[in-house]
């Protein structure tokens, strides 16, 4: 009983006390009234729900899309008004349609759908929670409420383009690895390359004992043989995912727009057949060993879906030191993808300085940097806080050109200006 | 919206101008200060209801304040101010005039409420986004709902008053053996609907 029965109760006992007190017919005339209102409102019954079904909005979906939720109740038989109302993720945003519904019930029963579509622009796992619903009798002395509907789930992927994308760009028949690359991974032909280190992996059938002896006074570490190999190229990629890349809105900033890079060069790469891996300096740093394949790919995804930031862009160095041994054995292409502002640059250049010295005069260094201008992302109102952008991007210019000086091949991507494929496809290899 | 905002509007004008009618002409009859009475509680039902959406509370109290002394001279007791020559000031009504004056004052209260509540819960779906499409059958739906209680409950009180009329003298005479059954029958009715008064609260608070 909520405060509009109380009231038409005390209404009530106002007016017939004095009426029966004084037996005066007209207030207890009047005192009927709300007596009757309220019997009225209590002997009616309001709708009830019955069961929901629910069509789920189809899947896989990325970041930006557009899905259509609809669930449909089955009303049962009652008078008055009922209120639907599908609760949403903040991150989520009504792209069509309406989350609410309030049909009136006029005794039989019914079937209520409530359908709309919603935009998704971030990626992400969320929960979408079930259907409320709260019924009220015409009068409104009775409200029920509660839920219904089962919980959905739904997995936002980062954005990257599909393969009809990739053929569309002309420049794309530029191979990120010169001609002259032989790859060190696949099937090891007849040719002797040279002896090296023995590093995690290689096969113990390779290593060369005679070697390993004669260096044995100075250092008593394994040498194995290695043989020109053809086949899958590698790419390790290494993604900044630290606070400080979270420079822009909730939705569009930084560290989304390094996420959506990745899962771009994750996609192209393993789409070609290369072997491609990713360590990521978030909180905990995430290291998936370059591998071929879809698996590899859906792995990779998940680990950019459930990323969490890390605390500094200084892990960008660590992960160089964890993947060494990698680089040293298996000459990948590297890529470092992180934004240029004046907290991420200082260490940008030095994990480009540490990845050049793993690559001796041998071994031609292949090293990309995506570099992210993240300050366009920011919202601004005023006219001179957009200049703040451009003022930013005059002070990274000097530290691209030191990237360039290390040999690194620099892809230079404004995310509020244009999508990342056409700023890869504009690429080239330095001269 | 903005016309069945304006409707709502008028339908709580034309309710506070013929309930401050029949309490102003309940209280002093055709005099001329009825007109000062009537506007008076009519600016108050535009103030409390209308313009600064308080809420019914004030207006209704003072309307059914107003018609006590009518009513309360129908009977013609001699108790405290409520004894007829105190009361000179009032036209003498007859029990179905009474009741048809009560029985507005009442109902158009009640309907007052359910006016302004449902303006309030349009405004608030309207700042929640939603379109015209979803809240026009909403609102028509209450409005239906409540007027039809509302006119059951006058048809109820009219039918039960009328059918106490008809048993009233055939009850005196039966009453009369029994001189103390009318207090006892008082007392015990104001005990059981106190009790149930309070246990309507403590449900409440309870849920």
């Amino acid at each position: 009983m909520n405060s509009k029965g109380i009231r038409l109760v005390t209404l009530f006992i106002v007016l017939v006390i004095p009426g029966v007190f004084f037996g005066n017919i007209a207030l207890v005339a009047m005192s009927l009234v709300p007596l009757s209102v309220f019997v009225i409102g209590t002997a009616v019954s309001s709708p009830r729900t019955l069961s929901a079904q629910t069509t789920k909005p189809a899947s896989p979906v990325w970041a930006g899309d557009t899905r259509r939720i609809a669930r449909r109740v089955s009303l049962g038989s009652g008078i008055g008004a009922v209120k639907f109302h599908q609760p949403l993720p903040p991150e989520f945003r009504l792209a069509g349609g309406t989350n609410l519904a309030l049909p009136f019930c006029w005794g039989k029963e019914r079937m209520v759908e409530v359908s709309f579509d919603v935009e998704m622009p971030k990626r992400g796992r969320y929960v979408i929670p079930p259907l409320e619903w709260a019924t009220e009798d015409p009068l409104g002395l009775r409200t029920e409420h509660g839920t219904i509907g089962e919980h959905l789930t739904m997995e936002v992927w980062p954005k990257f383009f599909r393969p009809r994308q990739v053929k569309t760009l002309p420049a794309l028949s530029i191979s990120p690895f010169p001609s002259a690359d032989i790859a060190r991974i696949g099937i090891p032909g007849q040719d002797f390359r040279e002896i090296r280190k023995y590093v995690s992996g290689d096969p113990i059938k390779n290593i060369n004992w005679r070697a390993t002896a004669r260096r044995a006074e100075q250092s008593l570490w394994p040498l194995v043989n290695e043989f020109e190999r053809e086949g899958r190229k590698s790419v390790l990629i290494y993604l900044n995912a630290s606070q400080a890349a979270e420079v822009g809105s909730s939705i569009r900033n930084g560290l989304e727009s390094c996420i959506e890079a990745a899962a771009n060069l994750l996609y192209h790469y393993l789409q070609r057949g290369y072997r491609a891996g990713i360590h990521i300096c978030a909180s905990p740093p995430q290291y998936l060993r370059p591998e071929a394949g879809r698996v590899q790919f859906k792995k990779a995804l998940n680990l950019l879906v459930d990323l969490v930031p890390g605390n500094r862009p200084a892990d960008l160095l660590s992960a160089i030191e964890t993947t060494r041994d990698y680089v040293l054995g298996y000459n990948p292409l590297a890529v470092i993808i992180s934004p240029v502002d004046s907290r991420s640059s200082p260490v940008v250049e030095e994990a480009a300085r540490r990845l050049r010295q793993m690559y001796t005069l041998r071994r031609r260094a292949s090293i990309m940097v995506v570099g992210i201008e993240v300050y366009g992302l920011v919202p601004t109102e005023f006219e001179y806080e957009r200049t703040v952008a451009g003022l930013a991007r005059l002070s990274s210019l000097p530290v691209l050109e030191r990237l360039r000086g290390y040999g690194a091949n620099v892809v230079e991507w404004d995310p509020s200006k244009r999508t990342f494929s056409s700023a890869f496809s504009g690429s080239g290899w330095v001269k | 919206m903005k016309k069945a905002h304006l409707l709502i509007r008028t339908i709580e004008t034309g309710v506070i101008v013929a309930v401050s009618l029949g309490a102003g002409y309940a209280l002093l009859g055709t005099s001329a200060a009825f007109l000062i009475v009537c506007a008076a509680l009519a600016l108050l039902g535009m103030l409390t209801v209308v313009l600064f959406r308080i809420g019914t509370v004030a207006f209704g109290a003072a309307a059914i304040g107003l018609s006590i002394p009518a009513l309360m001279k129908v009977n013609g007791i001699q108790w405290w101010v409520f004894s007829p020559d105190r009361l000179g000031f009032c036209p003498s009504l007859g029990v179905p005039a009474a009741t048809a004056i009560g029985l507005l004052v009442v109902a158009g209260t009640l309907l007052l409420g359910y006016l302004q509540s449902l303006q309030t819960d349009v405004r608030a779906l309207q700042k929640s986004g939603t379109g015209p499409e979803e809240i026009r059958p909403y609102a028509r739906g209450v409005l239906w709902g409540a007027g039809t209680a509302l006119f059951l409950s006058i048809v109820a009180a009219v039918f039960s008053v009328t059918i106490f009329a008809l048993l009233r003298k055939p009850l005196a005479r039966s009453l009369s053996a029994w001189p103390w059954a009318v207090p006892a029958g008082g007392l015990a009715t104001f005990a059981m609907l106190v009790i149930g008064w309070i246990w309507l609260v403590k449900s409440r608070a309870k849920n």
